[in-house]
């Protein structure tokens, strides 16, 4: 194979393409004008160069619009590839779904919980409480990254997340008061609130927090797999 | 992508002229390139130059494990898509 001669056509295509690339990285620009130049020369070279024009011509519009072969070189910030949603079926590119469900999962049900630790009527807090977590269990089986025993898994470890500890905290003490009889003589001891044994309460609440946490991290972790692996083919 | 570069080390050009033959798959020839980048950068392609007959040298891709790894992966993950695809289908035209 040797070195086609300068076209003009080509030089003008590797410029717009230098020029629509100046947003890429230096070393990605360079790679990516070396591998468009180095595939015109061998396509140029296989025709034999006998075409002229017209060939060139079909040869740049096989390879496309510089603005397109640079706009395939741009990563969205912060992920490991884009996902085209036309051709994955698998839903909008970026991990922000899962992130939101998994979020929503664990923490939903905070905000209304502690709306009514504040304060709120406690049947509108506990509507918001239920409104927050559910709404992550609707992204949860939504979502096509999961498969049923891990939406179940992310369902039932543990409702509400990490609500249920804030429940468990919220509860009132056990409080016991002893009402003096008229007369002065000892009364009755009456209590209100029950309280767990601290033998109980203390393991109960590590497993609430502990629980939601590492059930949110292993979708996460999981979604995150299944991304990269179909990323593969897409690309 | 991955697959076309299961077997051997394949050049650049012969690469795309493949992928652009395969009905459905590329609009654009010049996208492969930037996806090829990508690849690479990811540590699932690496590239190296060979000497051709004649002529500067040429740019080959070949898989690497963890792209191997990843194809295979994949390949599983893909299968079981389309078999559930094609059972729910199967049920609605019967």
């Amino acid at each position: 194979m040797t070195a086609s001669p300068p076209n003009p056509l080509v030089e003008d295509y590797l410029t717009r393409l230098a020029a629509a690339a100046s947003i890429l990285p230096a070393d990605q620009r360079a790679e990516l004008l070396a591998g468009i130049r180095e595939h015109i020369d061998a396509a140029r070279a296989a025709a034999g160069d006998t075409g002229g024009e017209a060939a060139v011509r079909s040869l740049l519009d096989r390879l496309g619009d510089p603005a397109e072969i640079v706009a395939a070189a741009i990563e969205p910030p912060g992920s490991h590839g884009s996902l085209r949603p036309a051709a994955s079926g698998l839903g909008p590119a970026g991990a922000g779904r899962e992130t939101a469900a998994v979020t929503l999962l664990a923490v939903g049900a905070l905000p209304g919980l502690l709306a009514a630790a504040a304060g709120l009527d406690v049947v509108l807090a506990i509507l918001l409480a239920l409104l927050g977590w559910t709404s992550g269990a609707v992204l949860l089986w939504t979502s096509a990254w999961w498969r049923p025993n891990e939406k179940l898994l992310g369902t039932l470890v543990v409702p509400g997340g990490l609500g249920l500890l804030v429940v468990m905290a919220l509860l009132p003490v056990q409080q016991c008061v002893i009402v003096d009889n008229l007369d002065g003589t000892a009364g009755v001891e009456t209590c209100t609130g029950s309280t767990l044994p601290p033998a109980v309460s203390i393991p109960l609440a590590a497993v609430l927090l502990i629980a939601p946490l590492a059930v949110a991290v292993v979708l996460l972790i999981r979604a995150q797999n299944r991304r990269h692996q179909a990323v593969a083919v897409i690309r | 992508m991955l697959s076309l570069l299961a077997d051997r080390q394949v050049y650049g050009f012969d690469l795309v002229r493949q992928l652009a033959e395969v009905d459905g798959l590329v609009i654009s020839e010049g996208t492969i390139y930037p996806l090829l980048s990508r690849l690479r950068r990811d540590g699932w392609v690496s590239t190296s130059w060979m000497e051709s007959p004649a002529g500067p040298p040429r740019r080959y891709y070949t898989l690497t494990p963890a792209g191997r790894a990843a194809l295979h992966a994949f390949v599983l993950e893909w299968r079981r898509f389309r078999d559930a695809v094609d059972y729910v289908l199967a049920k609605e035209t019967r």
